[in-house]
């Protein structure tokens, strides 16, 4: 596939005058295993990636019509998809339905695609795709979690891991949870942070 | 985070049939046994 204009600078893609409406590009989506995913341990752990590329082109209103996917791959788009401009990133909606390579999988469902832009100007590579997933009860707790070296918190919930030769300490601070959630925790054998009191000030 | 993205524009010279008939299949890149493994 050819490109349109010079390519631009810094791996970006020159775009129309004003605007993405109207135009076709090529989005190939690279599944596999990221840093940092909230995947399941085991997707995706052979290292396999899968390359898709999906033509689409960008409606007015909003509207992303795919056009085609690659072949070779059991994925196919479920109807038009969505589009729109966030400051400096463009946000993609498309439905898929889903394929399974090996340990590679998507689930039926919307795919997110979140690309960075500078105007109409598209990044040629920077762009990320993401999924609607839960793991464990983490979005239902609301938590945020810090990681600190061998400090003492004060009333929070602490988790302490050796990390080779010292020890980290991997703070929990839970947000709005019940006052029952520490004698949860404690069953399952997590050190409450009442126990840190006494040590408050030790920063 | 499921994947990456990569973009590339389709001239608007060429039609439809011609984009779609252009476009790359879907490839398939095997894990390397040496390489990193992020989990």
């Amino acid at each position: 596939m050819h490109t349109n204009g010079a390519g631009g600078e810094g791996g970006a893609e020159a775009a129309s005058d004003s605007s993405l409406e109207g135009t076709r590009w090529v989005l190939t989506v690279d599944v596999g295993r990221e840093k940092n995913t909230w995947m399941p341990p085991q997707w995706a752990v052979s290292g396999m990636r899968m390359r898709i590329p999906l033509l689409v082109r960008f409606l007015p209103n909003g509207v992303l019509k795919p056009l085609a996917v690659g072949s070779y791959v059991k994925l196919k788009t479920l109807g038009d998809g969505e589009w729109r401009m966030d400051g400096s990133t463009l946000r993609c909606r498309i439905d898929i339905s889903g394929f399974e390579r090996g340990d590679v999988s998507l689930p039926v469902g919307p795919l997110f695609l979140g690309i960075p832009c500078w105007g109409a100007v598209l990044s040629r590579d920077k762009g990320i795709a993401t999924i609607k997933a839960r793991r464990c009860a983490l979005p239902a707790l609301s938590c945020s979690l810090r990681l600190s070296h061998m400090r003492e918190p004060e009333g929070e919930l602490a988790l302490t891991y050796p990390l080779g030769l010292a020890t980290a300490r991997l703070d929990m601070i839970v947000h709005g949870v019940p006052a029952a959630l520490p004698q949860v925790c404690g069953a399952a054998g997590v050190a409450h942070g009442g126990a840190h009191q006494h040590g408050a000030g030790a920063g | 985070m499921v994947g990456r993205i990569s973009t590339e524009r389709v001239p608007d010279d060429l039609s439809e049939a011609q984009a779609r008939a252009q476009l790359p299949s879907a490839r398939v890149k095997q894990g390397d046994q040496d390489g990193p493994l992020y989990m």
